[in-house]
């Protein structure tokens, strides 16, 4: 057993599960759960089988990812576009490619996919913001551990994978232990940089030359993809003060002053010392004003007993719709309930107060127009009495849902037909290719003639004639230009296959696996070619000669 | 330098402050920070962990075709600090295709340490082939950057073509009275066995007059001995460009130039004077007769560079070899099925009473040959009949037949 293949093989398991792990939050427990044990069950499997392959499993693996990507993807039909969206449902897509690719690792690109997936995920998650910094910060640190393991072991695993003759003693060099103490050494020492680093960083807010992020910035705003970057949630941390002042008002029922509102723009410029400063001193006030409201509550309720019947105990803020159309409006209404338990409509009387991203109007009567689309936060006030908040989005307007055409039943039934197609081409190539590998054992006379067969008509693509009309001699000199630079294989299949066909003596498996190898070469060549506009050829070249392809060639 | 990672790791770098840039993340500018540091530090890593190699090489000046070349290499590192993760690719043209480049993959070598490493690759095909340079590939901790330095270590190796054992051959001419190529002994006797007396014919020596048996017989009787032939073999084949048919190995050239071999082996072993004629451009075979190893190694050096690239036909070089082909000597022709021409031209070595061996490649079997020259069924038909009519031992060989089979007594 090669164990540096071993360990290459499982530390790109540890790199996937910390890739999940980050994600864990989007996918839920149970499709977590599934995907872990999944591909975890996968790194086993494709390492038990790695000289044994199934046949056809690279189909399999490749239709079941198809098919989940389709589905998953499918999915945004329903949903709104939003930055948050995109990454969810790129996430969810790559963790279960994750899992059915795990079960078809075998070469040095697989391992890379896989590679590359994982770190995808992890930067989904953090642009998602899913998670607290500390956790980010331990992941990335595991990450980067493995990360370095798996880069070193596959200098090694690469070389002999091609072949290559490995000098040096392999049990010390490449021992788990040194590994270990070599990959903690760089791990430290990557991480004492990026320490040392990470205050120079240039930083959107702290630029000295702002027309560098400016030029960036500029580009956003007309390009829709990077514009739902700038929508995106700002740092982990402001997040979670957004969410602590909110709990705080609705505790309260204290309004912020226009100058204690929340200003994102101001934030993004403040520095990090700066901004804890700030939430300090509005700390400070806080507890201040909430000392001074007790205060005056206490003296109202000690000497003003007689005038309590006419005290109002709240506002209440009701709202007919939480979802309101660009098109569209809503009505608020506000009532006073008071000591005694009576309850007043003061829609007309009260004071509107709008916070959010988005633009609104509220006319004397309570009645919300939409201006601009966003989320709001609307609160009433009344003689100093606070209404609570009633959070409302604004949104596109709605489009009437249209009536699918007859266009749309079509289109539903040509999806269908093609894959349809699709399954019997698939079902086709399966079956030539089983066929063809019997015959490679049992009948490589036959073998021979039918790879040699399946090439000539691919070549029908490159514009050759129909082999059943011309000497196959004659047919290697029509196809000899396209594949100029190097028609030996050709040649040498060519000879082979008149030999198989004409000669007495016995054609073995080895002329079979002989003749395959060519076939291959020449496949290489097709490959390299350069078709400039024409690339299509290739992939047409490439569909009709993949029953053969296929063949084992072990 | 640069590898499609470290450019991955780059567009890493630059997605990422993108993102971090525009989302203004934290977290996003420390993923930034450590795959910068990251790329930086293996850039760095690269010029400390490329080794100053002093290189040597030992191996064989010559090898037969389809032999195992073991090469053995020594190397020194000239820093003072070690080196780790490099690789060494050896380029031998002469190996098979796909193993040309041997790559060797060092795991490490210490500071002025010399290694000392074996390995092993085929000789593939004949000629004069060089070993070198060597590429010396250099990466850093993680494979993100590479470097690679050519160190001009060349070496020579000349592959025999590979021989096949040939265990009979058809008897070759009785020969002619010749003392070309014979050695002489220090010893006093003579070769001249006594064969037995006649009578006198017109031209003969005064010398050999027997004149005690003349007196008894009455009239003049000679001294007959027994005759001191030595056995002479030409071998001529094709060299013309173009009638080289076929691929590879697989060639009516390779074949040629095997059965050529092979035979003068096993001629010279037989004890029999051979000569080889050839006509290429840059190397041409005019070897003439002679015996013994020496010989036969002279034969195989030039077997193992021809080529064919000459401007003269197997016609013309026949004409040539008609001159320098003693009577009653051998010719052996190796020629191609289609060559009518030569086929003609062999008649006047039949003229002059010498014994012919043809060996005739059959083209069709090893591809289409430049020229495209086909036999159809009547010039087939019409060279069968030729060849017949020369009264030569025929040999016929097609691709992938087994010489050493094809050359067994029937």
């Amino acid at each position: 057993m090669d164990k540096d293949t071993l360990y290459y093989h499982f530390s790109n398991l540890g790199l996937i599960l910390v890739g999940l792990l980050s994600i864990q939050s989007i996918l839920g427990p149970f499709t977590f759960l599934i995907v872990v044990f999944g591909s975890t069950i996968g790194f086993i499997v494709s390492w038990l089988i790695k000289d044994s392959r199934p046949q056809f499993m690279d189909i399999f693996i490749g239709m079941l990812s198809l098919a989940a990507v389709v589905i998953i993807l499918g999915r945004l039909y329903n949903i709104e576009i939003s930055f948050d969206n995109l990454l969810k449902i790129f996430s969810i897509t790559l963790a279960w490619l994750t899992l059915f690719q795990s079960f078809g690792l075998r070469s040095g690109h697989s391992y890379a996919m896989l590679q590359f997936i994982s770190a995808c995920l992890l930067i989904c998650s953090v642009g998602l913001a899913l998670a607290q910094e500390t956790f980010y910060i331990i992941l990335l640190g595991l990450f980067l551990l493995i990360f370095i393991f798996a880069m070193r072991l596959n200098l090694v695993c690469e070389k002999k994978r091609k072949g290559s003759q490995i000098i040096g003693d392999q049990e010390e060099v490449m021992s788990l232990s040194r590994q270990i103490r070599v990959v903690a050494l760089m791990f430290c020492l990557v991480f004492i940089l990026s320490a040392l680093v990470y205050p120079f960083v240039p930083r959107f807010g702290n630029m000295s030359v702002r027309w560098i992020p400016s030029t960036l910035l500029g580009l956003p705003e007309k390009i829709p993809i990077l514009k739902l970057l700038t929508d995106a949630k700002r740092t982990i941390q402001d997040d979670k003060r957004i969410k602590k002042e909110q709990i705080v008002d609705d505790g309260s029922k204290k309004r912020e002053t226009s100058s204690m509102q929340f200003d994102e723009t101001k934030i993004r410029k403040k520095k990090p010392q700066e901004k804890k400063k700030d939430e300090k001193e509005k700390q400070e006030k806080e507890k201040k004003k909430k000392q001074e409201e007790q205060t005056e509550r206490f003296r109202a309720k000690e000497f003003k007993k007689d005038l309590d019947i006419f005290k109002i105990e709240s506002l209440n803020l009701t709202s007919d719709k939480n979802e309101v159309p660009l098109d569209g409006s809503c009505n608020l209404t506000a009532e006073l309930k008071m000591s005694d338990g009576s309850t007043i409509p003061a829609s007309r009387l009260v004071d509107w107060k709008v916070k959010g991203n988005a633009k609104v109007e509220i006319d004397s009567s309570g009645e919300l127009t939409p201006k601009e689309k966003g989320e709001i936060n609307v609160s009433a006030s009344y003689l100093g009495t606070f209404s609570n908040d009633v959070k409302i989005s604004i949104t596109e307007p709605v489009e009437p849902v249209k009536k699918k055409s007859w266009v749309y039943y079509v289109f539903l039934t040509l999806l269908w037909l093609l894959m349809l197609i699709l399954l019997y081409v698939v079902i086709r190539i399966y079956i030539r290719c089983k066929r063809l590998s019997e015959l490679k054992l049992k009948n490589a006379r036959e073998f021979m003639k039918e790879i040699y067969a399946s090439l000539c008509n691919a070549f029908r693509s490159y514009g050759s004639p129909r082999l059943e009309h011309i000497a196959h001699r004659e047919f290697f000199q029509h196809i000899k230009p396209i594949i100029s630079v190097n028609p030996d294989p050709m040649c040498l299949m060519t000879e082979g296959v008149l030999e198989a066909r004409f000669s007495r003596h016995k054609i073995t498996a080895e002329h079979s696996s002989e003749s395959l190898r060519l076939f291959h070469e020449v496949k290489k060549v097709v490959f390299e070619r350069e078709d400039g506009k024409k690339f299509w050829k290739k992939g047409f070249f490439g569909l009709l000669i993949l029953e053969v392809l296929l063949v084992p060639r072990k | 330098m640069f590898t499609s990672k470290s450019i991955f790791l780059l567009i890493a770098i630059i997605v990422l402050l993108a993102i971090a840039w525009n989302t203004d993340i934290s977290t996003v500018y420390i993923f930034f920070v450590i795959v910068f540091v990251m790329f930086v530090l293996s850039f760095a890593h690269l010029y400390f962990n490329t080794p100053d190699i002093e290189f040597k090489r030992d191996v064989m000046d010559t090898a037969y075709e389809d032999d195992i070349l073991n090469v053995k290499i020594s190397m020194k590192n000239k820093r003072v600090i070690s080196s780790y993760f490099f690789e060494i690719v050896d380029t031998f043209t002469g190996a098979p295709p796909e193993e040309q480049g041997k790559s060797l993959f060092v795991l490490d070598i210490k500071a002025k340490q010399t290694r000392k490493i074996n390995y092993v690759t085929n000789c593939y095909k004949r000629g004069l082939w060089k070993i070198g340079p060597v590429l010396l590939v250099s990466q850093d901790a993680l494979g993100f950057f590479k470097s690679k330095k050519t160190l001009s270590v060349v070496s020579e190796i000349l592959v025999y073509p590979s021989l096949f054992k040939i265990f009979s051959f058809p008897p070759l001419a009785s020969g002619s009275v010749s003392w070309m190529g014979v050695e002489t002994a220090n010893i006093s006797g003579d070769s001249h066995e006594f064969f037995g007396i006649r009578e006198y014919q017109t031209g003969d020596a005064m010398s050999r007059i027997h004149w005690p048996s003349s007196a008894r017989h009455g009239k003049l009787v000679v001294k007959q001995f027994e005759r001191n032939a030595v056995q002479e073999a030409t071998i001529i084949f094709d060299l013309k460009k173009g009638h080289d048919i076929g691929v590879g190995r697989e060639t009516t050239l390779e074949y040629a130039v095997k059965i050529a071999g092979s035979a003068a082996k096993y001629l010279l072993n037989e004890g029999a004077l051979v000569q080889m004629i050839a006509y290429g451009k840059k190397n041409s075979i005019m070897i003439p007769f002679g015996k013994g190893q020496s010989h036969m190694y002279k034969i195989f050096e030039k077997l193992a560079v021809v080529q064919a690239d000459g401007d003269m036909t197997l016609v013309e070089a026949l004409e040539e070899a008609s001159f320098i082909a003693p009577h009653r000597s051998t010719v052996i022709t190796i020629m191609l099925d289609n060559d009518m021409r030569a086929l003609s031209s062999l008649i006047q070595f039949k003229v002059k009473s010498i014994k012919l061996i043809i060996i005739v490649l059959s083209t069709s079997t090893f591809g289409q040959g430049d020229e495209g020259e086909y036999l159809d069924i009547e010039a087939a038909k019409k060279f069968d009949e030729g060849l017949a009519n020369l009264e030569a031992y025929v040999y016929r060989i097609s691709k992938g037949d087994d010489l050493e089979k094809a050359f067994e007594p029937v």
